[in-house]
This record gives C-alpha cells, structure tokens and sequence, in this order.
C-alpha cells in the first residue's frame, strides 16, 4: 500500500499554509513533526478527504483519491485536532453513529465497540452522555471511533492532546501494536509521542518539508551540537542571549542547562547524546511539550 | 465528415522486384478467417448474454431507492436528538388541546406549529458544524451530503405526518373546520417559511439564525391572529391562486434545499 502526496499547495487568500508538498508513506508510522502553525493540520485535513488542495493531489495506490472517493474514505480512520462530540449521546451511542456512518453493520458494530471501548478504558463510561466527559476523555472516545472500521490508514491530528502520561504511553503501545499493516499518520508538536515508534519522522516547517528521517538518523545529525554547562544566575542570562537553550535544572546554586549550539559553547561544555527534543530546538528554536 | 474510401487495387500496385502477387495471395490467406456457421453463432452469443447488463425494471429501481433512504434515515435517527422528537410531538399535542379545551381557533393553531419541526430539524442538521463532529463526519464513507439530505427529508416527512395527524383530529373534533382551508394554512407556511429558514441557513449556518427565523415567525402568526381580516382574505382566494401558492412554495423549498445543500456540504471547506 502506498500512500502519495503529490505536490500539494494549499493556499487560504493569499496565505500559503502548505507549499509543494510531496511525500510517499508506506505501512508503518509516521509522524509529523512541527511547530504550530507549520501546517500540519492541514496536511492532515488533505489527507483525510476533508479538505480540497489548492494544487497537487493525493494518490492511494496510484488512484487519485478524489476519483476513489467512498473507497477511499472506506480505507480511513480520522481524529481531527478539534475533535467535538454530539454532548447528549451517550459513549456507545456516539460510536454507533459514527460506525453507521461508516458502514458498518448493527452486530458488527455492537462487537467492535465493545472491544474499543475496552481498549480505551472506557467501558464503565459506555452510557454515560459524553457532554459530562473530560478532555482526556473525549480524546480516548476519539481514539476509539477513528478505530471503528479496522481502517487501513490511520490519520490523527494531535492524538494525545489532554492524555496523561499512562494513556499516553498505553496510546503509543497500542499504535504499536496495530500499524504492522497499516498507515499510521500521526501529527503531533510533543516529541515523545513519536519518537519510539515512528518509522519516520517528517520536520515541517511553514508549511514545507525540511528534513525527514527515522529518529535515530535525525538525533545523529546533531550529533556534536548539543552541550551541558554548568553555570550560575549571573551566567544563565549570558547563555540564554548567545544559545538556543533546552532545559534548565537549579541544583543549588549551581544551575545546569542543556544548549544547542553548532560550537562547543564554552571550555567547561560537556558534549551530550542528542534527543529528539533537542531536534525539534535544532530546527525550529523553540521548546516542544 | 465522411471519410473518402481509398480502394487498393493489388494488381495496380507497385510492389518490390520478387514480390509476385501470387506470392502475396499466399501470404495473406493464411490469415483468412472463415465464416463460422449459423450454429456456432449462436452458441457465442447465448454464452455472452448473461453478461450482458439488465435494464433494472422500474420496481426494482424503486426499491433500491426505497431500501436506500429507509438506511439513510435509519442512521439520521441516531444523530437526531430524543428531544427534538419528544419536543415536536408534544408542541402537536399542545396545539389539538388548546383547540380541543380552550376553543382556540383551529386555523391560527396549525398555521403556527405547522412549519416548526421541519424548521427545528434543520438545527438538527447544522448542530454537527455547531459540535464541531462536521470534520468527523466528512471523512466517512457516508457522505456528510447524503447524510444532511437524508435528514432534512426525514425532518420534512415527520412535519407533513404530524400535520396530516393534527389536521384530521381537528376535522374531527370540530365539524366546522373545512378540510380544503386547514391544509392551506398548513402547507402554505409550512413550504415558505421551510424555505426561507433553508435560504437563511445555507447564508449564515447557524443556530442563531434559525432560532430567529422560528421566533420571527412566531412573531408573525400572532400578528396575523390579531387581525382576522388576513385571514379572511387568505381563505376568500379560490382554488386555483392556492394551487399557484402552493407550487410556488413547493418550487422555492426545493430551490433552498439544493442551495443549503451546496453551500453546507461541497465545499469540503471545513474552516
């Protein structure tokens, strides 16, 4: 299965949100890594069938999916950055419509739903409305109805916003799990929601592609340019003016902070293993969650 | 344009030293193909038929259609709130009690409620954009067309069923009530002010809007209740200016259901 964008441009007015936009997936996960605003919403939009392209297409296969379009659509499984829900259904209600919606039989559905809502942790809430439900919440039930179909592409736009860290990593473990034959697209500006399972990592920026990779070659591209120093109050402001800088750790009155900087920054710099964190610094020269 | 016909002539034609037209004969007959008889023509074409596509009969096309729709409003129910249902049937309720114990005028009556719940389906239809569920519901194998389509449909012959209902309850409880002027004060604003709802909807797309549109019309009935001479003059017109009312309203509520449908849905703009 191959999964093409094919030189997609976007533009709202006269603001270009992606530009020339080409990219190939195959099974496996990907993720889109990106500041806000760097148009991966929209790229994931595209790819859900739920926004035209200015310019450009997006090929399943070889088949244009405007021309595929239910088929297409049959294929996919989506949570939306802003992912609402009808306030006065129930869970099981929620995930009944939207199974109907994708075709999904009665007895199907019944089975289906139970199992996700299992997955999910959401089975003692079944029948509760989800108007009462939390963010994180809501998220899971997102989760669950993007799952309904068994969908061959999997595409989720920020899917861990308002998870806690066990959900998160139970999210990360399940998206694991099931991508061995499937395309998993996940768009996401928290680095540690892909990191350990991305097959690949695409940087966006401004709406166009600047660097693609596994997390391994990417952390080794800044190998050498990640550094530890140890300062205090009066030096910490100094750094801060000169170097892009990571984390900051008080220890005392010792502070210790993490820069990204092409040099060693100082005589005293320790030369540290690189993270994706420090990536995402590196290329865009600001803090992920 | 037709083709000018080159005819070849074998023994007029300048062929290379060797090449006899004998020798060609020789070479082309091992391509002839014989006729095959009658039999084996036959035989081919009782063995293609069947892949040949049937022309659907009418009835079968129609209940294709039927089972088509009756699916599609099957999945409309889920998305269309218990309330809307309880709040409209009781709205009807109401309405054949006060004509029933109050001896309010039947006429006024269902010339208020008439277009209501068609017009309340229709926030039944845009709470998905309000919810934010618009964007889920576009990236189904349903689409979210077929689906606003289906439940404006839905919301339409729920409308004409309750005020079909009210209308013989109200024949029957009071033997004054003519048949001919409760359906004109039922369908005509039913199909008006549905399409004006649709026009202002398709325009603006939200809930606000069409409350208005409801209170507006609200506002409008009482009004109208007030004076009794408009509703005189609406009954003093005969058959065939109604017919003419009637159509108008028909042809506008169609023509604001596509524009809704349009400006709702196609763009895939979800913005």
């Amino acid at each position: 299965m191959k999964l093409e964008i094919r030189n997609v441009t976007k533009k709202y007015g006269k603001f270009c949100a992606v530009k020339n936009f080409s990219y190939e997936f195959t099974e496996g996960v990907y993720g889109l890594l990106g500041p806000n605003g760097a148009g991966k919403t929209t790229i994931i939009r595209i790819l859900a069938d739920v926004l035209n392209p200015t310019d450009g297409s997006v090929m399943l296969n070889g088949e244009d999916i405007k021309d595929m379009d239910y088929r297409y659509r049959n294929l996919i499984g989506y949570l939306p950055q802003d992912f609402g829900v009808y306030k006065n259904f129930t869970a099981h209600r929620f995930l009944m419509y939207i199974a109907a919606l994708k075709g999904l039989s009665k007895t199907e559905s019944q089975k289906r739903i139970e199992e996700l809502l299992e997955i999910t942790n959401l089975k003692e809430y079944s029948n509760v409305k989800t108007g009462t439900f939390s963010g994180g919440m809501k998220r899971r039930l997102g989760i669950a109805q993007a799952l309904l179909n068994d969908p061959k592409i999997l595409i989720m736009d920020e899917p861990t916003a308002g998870l806690d860290p066990k959900e998160r990593v139970r999210f990360r473990n399940l998206l694991s799990e099931i991508s061995k034959d499937k395309i998993v697209i996940l768009s996401t500006h928290i680095v540690s929601d892909i990191e350990y399972i991305s097959k690949e990592i695409v940087l966006i920026k401004k709406g166009e592609i600047l660097k693609t990779g596994s997390s391994e070659s990417l952390t080794n591209e800044i190998k050498g340019k990640v550094w530890k120093v140890l300062t205090d109050e009066n030096g910490l402001k100094t750094i801060e003016e000169r170097f892009t800088v990571g984390n900051i750790f008080r220890n005392g009155n010792k502070i210790e902070t993490r820069i990204i900087s092409e040099n060693r920054p100082d005589d005293s710099a320790e030369a540290e293993i690189p993270t994706m964190e420090d990536v995402f610094l590196y290329y865009f020269d600001e803090l992920s969650e | 344009m037709i083709k000018e016909e080159k005819k070849f002539d074998i023994e007029e034609m300048d062929l290379p030293e060797g090449m006899t037209t004998d020798y060609l004969s020789d070479l082309f007959s091992k391509y002839t193909v014989n006729m095959p008889d009658e039999c084996e023509i036959e035989r081919v074409i009782n063995s293609l038929s069947e892949y040949i596509p049937q022309k659907t009969k009418w009835y079968e096309k129609l209940y294709k259609n039927f089972k088509y729709f009756i699916e599609r409003w099957n999945i409309s129910l889920y998305s269309i709130s218990h309330a809307y249902w309880i709040f409209t049937l009781c709205l009807y309720i109401f309405g054949f009690y006060i004509v029933y114990s109050n001896g309010v005028n039947p006429y006024i009556t269902i010339m208020l409620i008439s277009p209501l719940p068609f017009v309340l389906g229709i926030l039944e239809v845009i709470k998905g954009r309000e919810e934010g569920v618009l964007e889920l519901e576009m990236s189904c194998r349903i689409s979210n067309r077929e689906m606003v389509f289906s439940k404006l449909t839905l919301a339409g012959i729920y409308n004409i069923i309750l005020n079909t209902l009210l209308s013989i309850m109200l024949i029957n409880i009071n033997e004054n009530v003519d048949i001919l002027k409760v359906t004109m004060v039922c369908l005509t604003p039913f199909t008006f002010v549905s399409a004006v709802s649709l026009y202002i909807c398709s325009k603006t797309r939200g809930y606000y809007s069409c409350m208005a549109c409801i209170f507006i019309w609200i506002a409008i009935s009482f009004s109208i209740s007030m004076s009794p001479k408009y509703i005189n003059r609406f009954f003093s017109i005969d058959f065939f200016q109604y017919l003419l009312i009637l159509i108008s309203g028909v042809l506008l509520l169609i023509f604001n259901t596509k524009k809704f449908l349009k400006t709702n849905v196609l763009e895939k703009e979800v913005n």
